[in-house]
């Protein structure tokens, strides 16, 4: 005989759903559909901000951009209500949102404007193009999409996909780098940030961004070398750090380790190489090799490129790789372990989209909206 | 208690602790296996367990289980610390392993219980504040959750569904990606 639950008291429901898997959330919506206490706990403020203090931002899954078409590829239970619209490339993602753009535009597909993708909120808003240049073609950018806390701090980024945001565009022009913000608040760009001590401009990697101390860092070219280019989001300062192991800017990527310190990934010779920023006895930073995982050890034997593309996620600690078979296989840096996430043909580049997805019970809770608790 | 026992004897009986459940059933157990509970733990700091701790909350059979799951990690716990002193580091790692290991096959077959038994433990676990329990019991209904449909799991817990059509349709169409 099983004990009706009104014999749990609703706390103690609550305790059990709390640990529901956060990259399950079809699991969670299917639980507010049980009955009406149930909706009410899931739905609460109290429960939301349970939930995201127990469990970490998980990793959704990730877009792979295939000749003009942003396909989410799950990693976990999350489907977007809508797949992304055609003709359109995934540049970034963060803080719960992917930044797309035209795939093809004449003016080199930042012209016609941004889109900033919310996909478990299905929310596209509108980002008019960058304040453009008549004197050149700013073809070599990069751009990145954050909570607009960054600036101002006071945000875990746990959970803002609802906040407003900043649309960070870095350029190099005419023989100038420079960069500009928009902000969905105002509406409005900045003025661009030049670079004047530099006398050349920096060639930007495509790969996304990685966001550290309040600074966006992109893998760049710059007087016949690579160098990551770092642009400071409160001062608008550029700096550059050098790269170890003379690699290309397209060769590796770069990520945040567990604790908190720059690195960057590559693969060569069939190992994945994880570099960390370190700083010697006197304080002098450089880098050092964190770690060599052998990757015959956990990808099959016909499954290895000379250059796989590669991915990181930031929240989940996972690196991505496209074998040469065209599989997409997860690295988990915590386990050591590999799992096969995907078969896409034809993809180009990867976005990883990690967020929280408590269900939105807006009309139909207890008039808890999906800002409840933050 | 025999007047005759030796001095360690005492000193053991001494770290003895009563419960006494609902039915009036009563259990010695050290104090080491009561205090994984923080209720009890915070009794004994306040000096009030003399003529043992009456748990009005809680059944022989549950308590029962409850002591069972207790002792099992009271030892746990005194088994990592005794056992740093007395073992190379490796060797300590190994005894770590397998005693974590053992630990999980303990855990797994603890929660081999009916639905009922399951809930009352919960109950047990947050009434006598034991983390670790209300842990492992929370979660095994969490993972009886998992994939499952809202009619598959109203069935498993015998739960009425006092949605309206309107209200389920509403949730349905804001949750929709979960139902396809």
């Amino acid at each position: 005989m099983a004990l009706p639950p009104p014999d749990l008291m609703d706390e103690l429901i609550e305790e059990a759903l709390l640990r529901l898997p956060p990259d399950d959330p079809t699991s969670l919506a299917r639980a507010a559909r049980v009955c009406r206490l149930w909706c009410r706990i899931i739905s609460g403020p109290c429960f939301r901000r349970r939930f995201r203090d127990l469990h970490r931002p998980p990793l959704l899954g990730f877009l792979s951009n295939n000749s003009g078409v942003p396909c989410f590829v799950p990693t976990s239970s999350f489907r977007p209500p809508r797949a992304a619209r055609r003709g359109l490339r995934a540049i970034d993602s963060r803080h719960g949102r992917v930044l797309l753009c035209e795939d093809f535009c004449p003016l080199g597909a930042w012209g016609n404007g941004f889109l900033v993708w919310d996909p478990v909120a299905d929310v596209y808003q509108e980002v008019p193009a960058p304040p453009r240049r008549p004197d050149c073609f700013m073809r070599i950018w990069n751009a990145a999409v954050l909570c607009a806390a960054v600036r101002g701090g006071g945000c875990s980024h746990i959970d803002c996909r609802h906040d407003p945001f900043l649309v960070v565009f870095m350029c190099c022009s005419g023989g100038k780098t420079f960069a500009c913000v928009y902000s969905s608040e105002a509406g409005v760009w900045s003025e661009h940030a030049y670079d004047y001590d530099e006398p050349a401009a920096h060639l930007f990697a495509s790969s996304p961004a990685v966001l550290m101390d309040g600074a966006l860092h992109v893998p760049s070219f710059h007087e016949s070398m690579t160098t990551i280019f770092k642009y400071d989001l409160a001062t608008s300062a550029m700096l550059e750090i050098d790269v170890p192991n003379a690699l290309w800017p397209q060769e590796f990527v770069l990520m945040t380790t567990e604790d908190g310190r720059l690195g960057l990934t590559f693969v060569e010779d069939s190992r994945l190489y994880l570099w960390a920023r370190e700083a010697d006895s006197q304080g002098v930073w450089g880098w050092a090799v964190s770690r060599v995982v052998e990757l015959k050890l956990l990808l099959p034997v016909d499954a290895f490129s000379e250059s796989p593309d590669v991915g990181f996620a930031e929240c989940a600690g996972v690196i991505f790789l496209r074998t040469v078979n065209g599989f997409f296989y997860a690295i988990d840096l915590k386990s050591d372990q590999a799992r096969k996430v995907a078969e896409e043909e034809g993809t180009i580049s990867l976005v990883p989209y990690e967020s929280f997805c408590l269900p939105a019970l807006g009309a139909s809770s207890v008039g808890e909206g999906p800002k409840a608790g933050v | 208690m025999a007047s005759a026992g030796s001095g360690d004897e005492k000193a053991a009986a001494a770290a003895m602790i009563t419960l006494i459940s609902s039915d009036n059933e009563k259990f010695e157990v050290t104090e080491a296996t009561a205090t994984l509970s923080q209720t009890i733990r915070h009794m004994i700091e306040d000096g009030c367990t003399d003529g043992g701790v009456p748990l009005p909350n809680v059944t022989s059979k549950i308590l029962a289980r409850v002591i069972e799951y207790c002792k099992k990690h009271a030892t746990a716990a005194a088994g990592e610390e005794g056992s740093s002193s007395s073992f190379s580091d490796a060797a300590f790692l190994e005894v770590d392993r397998a005693f974590l290991e053992e630990l999980e096959e303990f855990d797994d077959a603890f929660l081999e219980v009916d639905r009922a038994t399951l809930f009352d433990l919960i109950l047990a676990a947050n009434y006598l504040d034991i983390k670790g329990l209300l842990n492992l019991t929370c979660q095994k209904v969490a993972d009886s959750v998992k994939g499952k449909t809202p009619e598959q799991i109203r069935e498993m817990y015998n739960i009425v569904n006092d949605l309206t059509p309107e209200e389920e349709a509403e949730i349905r169409r804001e949750t929709q990606w979960a139902f396809e």
